[in-house]
């Protein structure tokens, strides 16, 4: 695969949506959890306690879509 | 979708209470809107409405001291329902009906978001309106010019638009975190039970093997387990006398335990049965060596010795300690020298945050060593002998001296030694003589039972225990190679998922970096053409500069009057920093995507003298705000500041829209100057008969100025060059050192218009009064001597000393009421 860039005269959202395109080249169902699920975590960011608590939903659905 | 502000109205929130009459506030999309307010009249509150209407928090109450409560904070607190209003009409920039969005703030935090004009998502036009519009306040721009640089490359990403992208890495650098991957998929539990699976499995062939090659004479296939069973079951049914017992075709598919009990029926010799019970026990004994061999401890060895090593360069959990808290004050924006050591105060010669990472990394490795011990311990073939030799019935252990959970236990709390690993050694090492001496011991009586048996019987009875070895294996074997199957299916999607994770991460963090640098290259000519427009100084040329691989964002001088690559931050003045931090972040907002449609200031000249504000500002008009730039944003300049006043006002009207905010905050009402300004008069009268006379000098004193500004206006009186920038108590004094000084010199020069009652009113009773009355006591700050009766009458006084510039004009027929045009003549023929 090419390396991917963002690019200056998108947006971030374009160019975040580019990036989630470009990662579901690599494997799209992971790409798709990844771009559902990733919000949650990035809106906790500022609290460790809440972040940690996210991240581990986040990889609880991860291991329950890897485990079906 | 994107918009324009076209009013606001405030009613409740912060220092506007404005009970029943809300502020309202009219801004022109096609000019620079500016709002002067002198101090406590509410021009920081508009500011603070505003973002609390789009962005749902006031910023800076974030950082209330810890008790706190900025609930308490956000509505008005004189305000009988104590629940702020904040409502915007938006003009859409492509055109359409005006938008009404009304917000909320009760007392209790609560927020209510409404459309007064029926729309059905007012929270989604506020969020596309949050996406264009950018607040820029002083307390910003001190912030990032003093932050760290790691604070500030936050801000300068959140400002060019990029804040979200650090977010989502953020977010990616947390999923992608080795260890917490390693903790929440089971990473080393999953490989440690598949080790354990694949070791026991191998050992089960070598079992098996040997069983099978001694029973049937036949070469063992590993990979043919179907041929094994069949092989055996064929074997073992070559017995004339098992022949006669089995039916099936497969060693799997015989019980054992019956057939057992059908030999014995047929058989009846005791000394058989006991011949099968010691050649079981041999099978297990021998199944079980725990033979050590040093390589299987080696590698835990060697994490040991590495582990103490960097132990040893570390000064122990309360070193860790300190330098954690370090780390965190260095992140704090309080810390703003972050050359300073936050634990020594002083200036180390090492980069503080590189030595004190450095530091923490150390402890990191040591955690690393910590679970590589743990993980290794869990797979060692040493564990899993100790385990399989304690659980061999035939060594009859008791279950206190068994050391296998102690062992476990000690690799969990990581306080692991050489000395230990000797211990288990020794301990594994007497299990398995004791296991070889029991083994010894089964062999003998197994010779002697045989000796005394027939040699047919022997064979059956080996043949026997043989198959029934095989067939437990065989069964075994299936049963834990699904086990490991699944397992391993397990671990290898979670290790897919793993990589995948940490290549969305890295691809990511390297694609952020070269939007990051490629933006500050795209607004390098443009914060420096403004900073130079503000500066005017062609020797001092800033630089922001990008620390590689690191959010860090350095503030440098590229030329410093012939010197270079310098640290802003050390040499540049207050107003020069001030200059430098707004040149950035109009170069940000004018450059960002969206694209800014609307942009605040709220005093954000303080720091600058006349020269340098006015830069500003004639940069604002000219090429930052509509309609300098037709496809600018919309600009709302808000000021305290007197000069500034000045400028406003000489601006109004070409493309400058300009508003005066006056009255009394926080109890009292707030107007903008196009309201009528009798309710000045009105308000100071209600306030005076209520006894409420600290709140009514505000109204009074904002009366008397209108009053004085207007006669000066309407009858063309010349004032001094520092007429309005001169202390803000003498303003009333000022304008009737004015004014009398214009009549006077009209008097003596006998070209007065004013009629001798006029004159006389003035001199001797008027200006005397307004004195007496107000100027004396208002200047000195001796608020206490006003009285209610004395208020009264400076109201009734500036009303009669407005009459004596005005007069009755008859030449349309009834009488009208008129300002002279100047202080000799009237415009009309009267």
């Amino acid at each position: 695969m090419p390396d991917f860039s963002f690019e200056l005269e998108k947006s971030p959202a374009e160019n975040i949506d580019n990036f989630f395109r470009y990662m579901k080249e690599e494997d799209p169902e992971f790409a798709t959890i990844l771009e559902e699920h990733l919000g949650n975590i990035a809106h906790k960011l500022n609290d460790d306690r809440s972040k940690q608590q996210a991240r581990k939903d986040f990889n609880n659905t991860v291991i329950e879509f890897l485990d079906k | 979708m994107s918009y324009f502000i076209k009013e606001i109205s405030i009613e409740g929130f912060r220092g506007i209470n404005n009970e029943g009459s809300p502020l309202k506030i009219k801004l022109k999309s096609d000019s620079v809107n500016s709002i002067f307010a002198a101090n406590g009249t509410g021009k920081s509150s508009v500011f603070e409405a505003i973002s609390y209407a789009i962005h749902g928090e006031i910023t800076r109450f974030n950082d209330l001291p810890v008790g706190e409560n900025a609930s308490d904070y956000y509505c008005n607190r004189f305000h009988s329902s104590r629940t702020g209003t904040i409502e915007l009409s938006l003009e859409p920039e492509a055109g359409g009906s005006l938008i009404s969005i009304k917000v909320e703030r009760h007392h209790d935090g609560s927020r209510h978001v409404s459309s007064p004009s029926g729309h059905r998502t007012p929270e989604e036009i506020l969020a596309e309106l949050a996406e264009t519009i950018s607040f820029l306040d002083q307390r910003t721009f001190l912030r990032f010019i003093e932050d760290t640089p790691l604070n500030r490359g936050r801000s300068f990403a959140s400002l060019v638009g990029l804040e979200r992208l650090s977010t989502m890495r953020q977010a990616l650098e947390t999923l992608a975190n080795s260890r917490t991957v390693k903790t929440d998929f089971d990473i080393d539990t999953l490989n440690t039970k598949c080790v354990n699976h694949k070791q026991t499995i191998s050992r089960l062939h070598q079992t098996i093997s040997g069983a099978f090659e001694a029973l049937t004479g036949d070469e063992y296939k590993k990979d043919d387990l179907n041929y094994i069973d069949n092989q055996t079951c064929l074997t073992l049914k070559s017995n004339p006398i098992l022949s006669q017992l089995i039916n099936s075709e497969k060693i799997t598919k015989i019980d054992f335990s019956q057939l057992r009990e059908e030999v014995k029926q047929i058989e009846k010799s005791e000394k058989r049965v006991r011949l099968g019970i010691v050649i079981q026990a041999i099978a297990a004994l021998e199944r079980a060596n725990g033979e050590i061999k040093n390589q299987e401890h080696e590698e835990i060895i060697t994490i040991i010795t590495e582990r103490q090593n960097a132990l040893s360069s570390t000064k122990g959990p309360e070193f860790h300690k300190i330098h954690i808290l370090a780390n965190s004050i260095l992140q704090t924006p309080e810390w703003t020298n972050a050359d300073i050591c936050p634990i020594c105060l002083e200036v180390p010669d090492s980069p503080v945050r590189e030595t004190v990472a450095s530091v923490l990394e150390q402890y990191e490795k040591i955690k690393e060593y910590d679970e590589a011990l743990k993980t290794a311990w869990k797979k060692a073939q040493i564990r899993l002998d100790c385990q399989i030799l304690e659980d061999l019935s035939h060594l009859e252990l008791e279950r206190a001296a068994r050391l296998s959970t102690h062992f476990d236990s000690l690799f969990e709390s990581g306080n692991i030694s050489e000395t230990y690993i000797a211990d288990i050694v020794s301990y594994v090492t007497s299990l398995e003589a004791k296991r070889i001496s029991v083994l010894e011991r089964y062999k003998q009586e197994r010779t002697t039972i045989e000796a005394a048996l027939p040699a047919s019987i022997v064979d059956l009875t080996r043949d026997l225990e043989a198959a029934a070895q095989i067939s437990a294996h065989l069964m075994n074997l299936s049963t834990i190679g699904e086990e490991l199957g699944i397992l391993q299916s397990k671990l290898d999607k979670r290790l897919d998922w793993q990589r995948f994770v940490v290549k969305a991460k890295d691809t990511f963090a390297a694609a952020e970096v070269r939007v990051s640098n490629d933006k500050l290259t795209s607004i390098e000519n443009q914060y420096r053409f403004i900073y130079d427009f503000i500066m005017k100084n062609e020797y001092v040329i800033p630089k922001l500069q990008k620390s590689a691989g690191s959010e860090d964002l350095n503030l440098r001088l590229d030329n410093f009057f012939g010197q270079h690559n310098l640290t802003a931050l050390t040499l540049l003045s207050e107003s020069y920093r001030n200059a430098l931090a707004i040149s950035i972040y109009l170069a940000a907002a004018t450059n960002s995507l969206p694209r800014v449609r609307l942009i605040i200031l709220d005093d954000v000249t303080s720091s600058f003298d006349a020269g340098h504000q006015f830069h500003l500002m004639t940069l604002i008009q000219q090429v930052i705000s509509r309609p300098g730039d037709p496809d600018g944003p919309q600009v709302l300049i808000l000021s305290h500041d007197g000069l500034l006043q000045k400028y406003f006002d000489s601006s109004a009207g070409s493309g400058w829209h300009h508003q005066r905010l006056q009255g009394a905050g926080p109890k009292g009402m707030l107007f903008t100057d196009g309201f009528d300004k009798s309710r000045l008069k009105t308000e100071a009268t209600r306030l005076i008969n209520e006894g409420q006379l600290a709140t009514s000098i505000v109204y009074i004193r904002q009366y008397m100025e209108y009053k004085l500004v207007n006669i000066i206006n309407k009858v063309k009186i010349p004032v001094p060059l520092d007429f309005a920038i001169r202390d803000d108590k003498k303003m009333i004094r000022n304008c009737l050192d004015a004014i009398d000084h214009s009549v006077k010199l009209h008097k003596n020069a006998n070209s007065l218009i004013l009629d001798a009652a006029q004159v006389s009113n003035l001199q001797t009773t008027l200006i005397p009064s307004i004195i007496g009355n107000w100027a004396s006591h208002y200047e000195t700050g001796a608020l206490e001597s006003f009285s209610g009766p004395m208020l009264a009458s400076v109201i009734s006084i500036i009303d009669a000393f407005d009459a004596s510039f005005q007069y009755t004009c008859t030449c349309s027929g009834g009488a009208q009421i008129k300002f002279y045009t100047d202080l000799s003549r009237k415009g009309c023929r009267c």
